[in-house]
């Protein structure tokens, strides 16, 4: 429903944004595993979540549960890197999370965060407007900006996610 | 001499996305770990000056920094210090005290009784005694909200100057500073449409912070709020302004944001001034317009 909504209003944006969803790439899996659980030997297993198991996860963390099947490995001490996709209001963001064996969480990265913005950046025009004394001599105009500043974005989304992974742990992952 | 390498990693801290760029003559693994302690610094600010967290500096304050002094970290008896300074410059303009107000408006979690929030005490009752204590005169609630951000931001730089890094930027939700990058370029959002970029602006001073009266919403989603109350009225302000200011450090930067869109006009130059500090505004109509003039 969510995600319906999310794509009835970016459509027309899409079609007239040459550069359409801007996707920041930080971390491979890899990178993350190496980063979240390092040192460690970890396997992949296999967590299809039942439809009971579903609804007693939402009734605990009180968020959605969108996906049936988890992506998830688990390390020889009992320690799980767990890879989601979590949607903000805007945004599509991957995340990786660590939870180690009594349940707590270790540490969260961003994988890939893609928002509605890039396409006005490669825009010529909107290069030449620079704001600053030097810049417009110097602009190097292939090279990306990737930092923007304006209020705060909130990182609500992932709070969430990561509320109904700990309680997955809980509830699945811990038995397993 | 090994080659130079360059990574970029993102965690959600602060309730926001916190991006670290390093670049170095180093492998991309001890980067990484790097990296890693500069969030770890972060972190360290988050958990001591965290509204939400009960066991923070701040949660302790308001909940008995009436009753008798109390012993903080000397980070959070920094950024109070700065704080009051600043309330005290720009005449009560800015004022970390309007926490009940935001408690009220659903923006900030609610930890004890409505009753208990008392609203009279302002920043004159913040007393900071020396020695890290720090007592109220009078029952009230602070929020580092609009400061203790570019202070963690400034902490992880810190910490990053003394690695020899050819490069790094910090971005805590658009409070950032950079090491090491003359002429650095950013973009600026847009305050008629905060998911697009509107204005590239170059790197000023090493740290820029951006701050409007749009963004946030309400918890009771009747009516649109924001988290910047106006401390004479105690009402949200709502004008489709933003103010992004250049500064040395990241806290004066972040501070010094809500400083510009709170205190009246005539204190701006004075008090940009006093800090070697470079505000930007946007107006809703499209307008550009920089301070000190």
């Amino acid at each position: 429903m969510r995600r319906r909504a999310l794509i009835k209003k970016f459509a027309p944006a899409l079609l007239l944004a040459p550069g359409g969803v801007h996707a920041q790439v930080y971390l491979s899996r890899e990178q993350a595993r190496q980063i979240l659980l390092p040192g460690k030997t970890a396997t992949q297993v296999a967590v299809h979540l039942s439809k009971d198991e579903r609804k007693e996860i939402e009734k605990a963390s009180d968020v959605k549960v969108e996906t049936r099947d988890l992506d998830a490995w688990k390390g020889k001490d009992g320690s799980w890197l767990i890879f989601d996709t979590v949607m903000g209001r805007y945004e599509a963001i991957d995340i990786a999370v660590a939870i180690d064996s009594d349940g707590e969480t270790k540490g969260v990265e961003i994988l890939t965060y893609r928002e509605m913005y890039g396409y006005e950046v490669r825009s010529p025009k909107w290069r030449k407007q620079f704001h600053g004394k030097s810049a417009d001599s110097k602009l190097k105009v292939n090279k990306d900006i990737s930092n923007i500043s304006g209020a705060t974005i909130s990182s609500k989304g992932i709070t969430a996610g990561v509320k109904r992974l700990v309680h997955t742990w809980e509830i699945v992952l811990r038995k397993l | 001499m090994p080659a130079t390498n360059t990574i970029q990693r993102c965690q959600p801290l602060l309730g926001t996305f916190v991006e670290i760029t390093l670049t170095g003559a180093r492998s991309e693994a001890k980067l990484h770990e790097q990296a890693g302690k500069a969030f770890e610094m972060i972190r360290s600010v988050q958990r001591m000056m965290s509204f939400h967290d009960t066991d923070s500096d701040v949660s302790r304050l308001n909940r008995c920094g009436h009753v008798a002094p109390l012993q903080v970290h000397p980070w959070t008896y920094h950024v109070l210090e700065q704080a009051v300074q600043l309330s005290r410059e720009t005449e009560g303009a800015f004022d970390i005290t309007v926490a009940p107000r935001l408690v009220r408006s659903g923006l900030l979690p609610r930890h004890t009784q409505v009753s208990s929030l008392v609203e009279a005490g302002r920043w004159e009752d913040i007393a900071l005694l020396g020695g890290r204590a720090v007592s109220f005169r009078q029952p009230l609630q602070v929020d580092l909200g609009g400061i203790a951000k570019g202070f963690a931001v400034d902490k992880a730089v810190e910490y990053l100057s003394t690695l020899g890094l050819s490069g790094a930027i910090v971005n805590a939700g658009g409070d950032m500073r950079v090491l090491g990058q003359a002429d650095s370029r950013v973009a600026i959002r847009d305050p008629r449409d905060p998911h697009r970029v509107a204005v590239p602006a170059v790197m000023l001073r090493p740290a820029l912070a951006t701050s409007a009266a749009y963004f946030v919403k309400a918890a009771s989603g009747l009516q649109k709020a924001s988290a910047i109350m106006h401390p004479r009225t105690g009402k949200p302000m709502k004008s489709n302004l933003s103010v992004s200011v250049f500064a040395k450090t990241c806290i004066e930067a972040d501070a010094l944001t809500k400083a510009v869109l709170l205190a009246p006009q005539k204190l701006w130059n004075q008090v940009l001034a006093a800090r070697d500090s470079v505000a930007l505004l946007l107006t809703k109509q499209g307008e550009q317009v920089m301070f000190p003039v």
